[in-house]
């Protein structure tokens, strides 16, 4: 009986980091094997849109009236035959089978046009919007929330990795590995991989929900999900939630990393914060959600703010709550337990 | 004691399939006991006629009918009309949408299954899973009453080798061999197994062989699987062994360094246990009801990226110590399934009916 699968497959991890670290696997090959299988499936079961599988039902509709007669002689006489015979029969079935598909398929180009135009209209699901991913550099610094999460993280005993889901520069993984937490980071944008292997720290570059959907339920000791909470479109924000509950231990832990919409429309990067999908969730929102997923036991933290010179926070409560009111905290982090 | 026939229902009876040597070892306990049962069936293959009667023969009477979920057919409709005391043994209804890129005709019988697995689990009076995982799921369509109840498993039947076959499969030897065993179908993620596999050729072991053992579900799928071996520049190690005979089967298992399985959907996946029973050490990927098989008795990995499975595969290989772990951990799971065990749950189940 295996005593410590934990610790077996955290040791499997760091061969893998090893192994990509002094170039024995390369991302090109590991992308090159990503790929294979796309290359020689029929469209729709790896990737692949609308259309391409439309193109394949339209392959599919073409009946094939001339029957094979092959054989020996006695049974290719036979075929023959019966091919003869029901040549009229089944080409006048055949050609109202293609009438049918013929007219279902045109049905079905109407539709996908429709959804198009339909598509881009929404937030989030025009191909263009999608196409225009904001910079990692563009990210709100996180890191001073690493207290936190070493202290969610660091003292459990529960098997699997901590994910830290869009980690950016990677910073905050990197000060989590650092302290013995066993964690990998994802980011499917192009520039974060690069930046997070300066900080030696493994990033794989995927989509956050993809990935969560792909991982065995209950296989995370938590998660820390930052910046994609931001931008992503609503329902994605549900679904971000719920994917996160299953594939995060019973007695694991979710911290999420935020920002304050009202912030988040004065930060720096208006260009990347108007084009992105999505808006920020204010705070209570987010507990709402974690509140409906079963994580009963949370607690948010409000981050700095950033105050004019000579103006403090402490003293006269009216002046804090002044302060409260016009330079209010951008940022927070919510821990959630289930427990 | 049961004081009723129990008879089972099931769509088809075919040899070398795991739900009908199931529903055989079924019998056989059953019969043991003083219990009258037959098995009644949609379609039955020829080698198994005379173990199996259509289900319209079925009169009625007193009796406890046991009807094996496992894909749609008429026969599920039929059952969810009977007024005798019902028992769904369900083994899980692959998703419809691993097979509509491959086989839209059983995507659509798969779909059907769900929708009498829906309507069947509310009524039936008791509901029988191989697995929790599977149990979850009857619990979650309402059935009144699950208990997990696993395969009945024979292993006497495994012991079969075809020795001569064994040696030619030794003779080749020059590096680690994976083997897996299933049907060939898309939820099992041959794919993935073959892209990891060249991974571990490339970065551990340029002489490891693959063996995918197992019928075809799906021409198309199967014809993709062989165009990616060719594309990734291995086809020479890896062979596609079809479905096979007791004795080659056995052999494969006795000349396999590792049991392999990256699927991403199983009920309960009884070549697992046969691995574990063969003293292969094995690497799982931890979805669906695959952690339950293998508990502690195998590397269940959480994800299953090429990298990751290979080095997983790599350190098995690479770990004596481990190795040995994991096999000797694999005869005590193998244990947990003896048949005296899962026949006495099953009696004491259907014994709550009687």
């Amino acid at each position: 009986m295996l005593s410590d699968q934990r610790g077996l497959l955290a040791e499997i991890e760091r061969d893998v980091r090893e192994q990509r670290r002094n170039g024995a696997i390369t991302p090109e090959y590991e992308a090159e094997l990503d790929g294979a299988f796309a290359a020689v499936a029929p469209p729709g079961f790896v990737g692949g849109g609308f259309d391409s599988v439309v193109d394949q039902a339209a392959r599919h509709a073409i009946v094939d009236f001339d029957a094979p007669i092959v054989g020996n002689r006695p049974l290719r006489f036979v075929k023959r035959t019966v091919k003869l015979l029901t040549a009229w029969y089944i080409i006048f079935v055949g050609r109202q089978l293609v009438a049918f598909a013929g007219t279902t398929l045109r049905a079905l180009r109407m539709l996908g046009r429709r959804v198009d135009r339909l598509e881009r209209r929404i937030p989030g699901m025009d191909p263009g919007v999608q196409a225009m991913p904001s910079a990692v550099a563009s990210d709100r610094p996180i890191v001073e929330w690493v207290g936190i999460c070493r202290g969610v993280f660091g003292h459990t005993a529960l098997p699997g990795l901590v994910l830290h889901a869009d980690c950016g520069d990677g910073a905050l993984l990197s000060a989590l590995v650092a302290s013995d937490i066993d964690g990998y980071g994802i980011d499917a944008r192009a520039d974060a991989g690069e930046v997070a292997d300066a900080q030696d720290v493994e990033v794989r570059r995927i989509d956050t929900l993809t990935h969560l959907e792909a991982l065995a339920p209950g296989s995370l000791r938590g998660i820390v999900l930052a910046h994609c909470v931001d931008r992503l479109p609503l329902g994605d924000q549900l679904q971000l939630i719920a994917s996160s509950t299953a594939a995060v231990h019973a007695d694991g832990a979710i911290v999420l990393i935020g920002q304050r919409p009202d912030g988040y429309l004065n930060s720096a990067d208006r260009v990347a914060g108007d084009l992105a999908p999505g808006r920020p969730l204010h705070p209570e929102t987010w507990l709402h959600l974690l509140h409906q997923c079963n994580w009963l036991q949370t607690e948010c933290h409000v981050g700095h703010r950033a105050l004019p010179d000579g103006l403090t926070e402490g003293g006269d409560p009216a002046i804090a709550a002044l302060i409260e009111r016009v330079f209010p905290a951008n940022s927070y982090c919510i821990v959630a337990r289930r427990v | 004691m049961l004081g009723r026939p129990v008879h089972q229902f099931l769509p088809s009876l075919s040899p070398r399939d795991a739900i009908g040597a199931h529903a055989l070892a079924i019998q056989k306990v059953l019969q043991a006991h003083g219990v009258t049962s037959e098995i009644f069936t949609g379609e039955t293959h020829r080698e198994l006629r005379s173990a199996a009667r259509s289900y319209k023969e079925w009169r009625g009477g007193d009796a406890i009918l046991m009807y094996h979920a496992a894909i749609g057919c008429a026969l599920g409709d039929w059952v969810a009309t009977r007024s005798e005391t019902l028992v769904l043994d369900y083994h899980n209804i692959t998703p419809a949408e691993y097979f509509d890129t491959w086989a839209p005709e059983t995507g659509l019988m798969l779909s059907q299954g769900r929708s009498q697995l829906a309507k069947l689990a509310p009524i039936v009076e008791l509901g029988l899973a191989d697995s929790s995982y599977n149990a979850s799921e009857l619990d979650a369509l309402g059935c009144r009453a699950t208990a997990v109840v696993p395969i009945l498993i024979d292993p006497s039947h495994w012991g079969t080798i075809d020795a001569a076959f064994r040696d030619e499969l030794r003779r080749g030897k020059q590096g680690h061999d994976w083997l897996f065993v299933g049907r060939v179908a898309a939820n099992k993620a041959h794919h993935d197994l073959i892209t990891s596999f060249a991974l571990y050729r490339r970065v551990y072991d340029q002489h490891a062989r693959l063996w995918i053992v197992g019928g075809i579900s799906s021409g198309e799928y199967w014809d993709a699987l062989h165009r990616l071996v060719a594309t990734l520049g291995i086809v020479e190690h890896v062979t596609f062994a079809g479905s096979v005979t007791q004795g080659e089967l056995g052999a494969y298992y006795d000349a396999a360094d590792v049991f392999v399985c990256v699927s991403e959907h199983e009920g309960f996946l009884v070549p697992l246990i046969e691995a574990m029973w063969w003293g292969l050490p094995v690497v799982a990927y931890g979805c669906t009801a695959i952690p339950g098989t293998v508990e502690q008795a195998g590397i269940v990995l959480p994800h299953k990226q090429p990298a990751f499975v290979a080095a997983a595969v790599n350190r098995v290989m690479s770990d004596a110590a481990l190795r040995e772990s994991l096999i000797a951990a694999g005869h005590a799971r193998v244990d947990d399934f003896s048949p005296d065990r899962t026949a006495e749950i099953l009696l004491g189940q259907l014994s709550t009916l009687s």
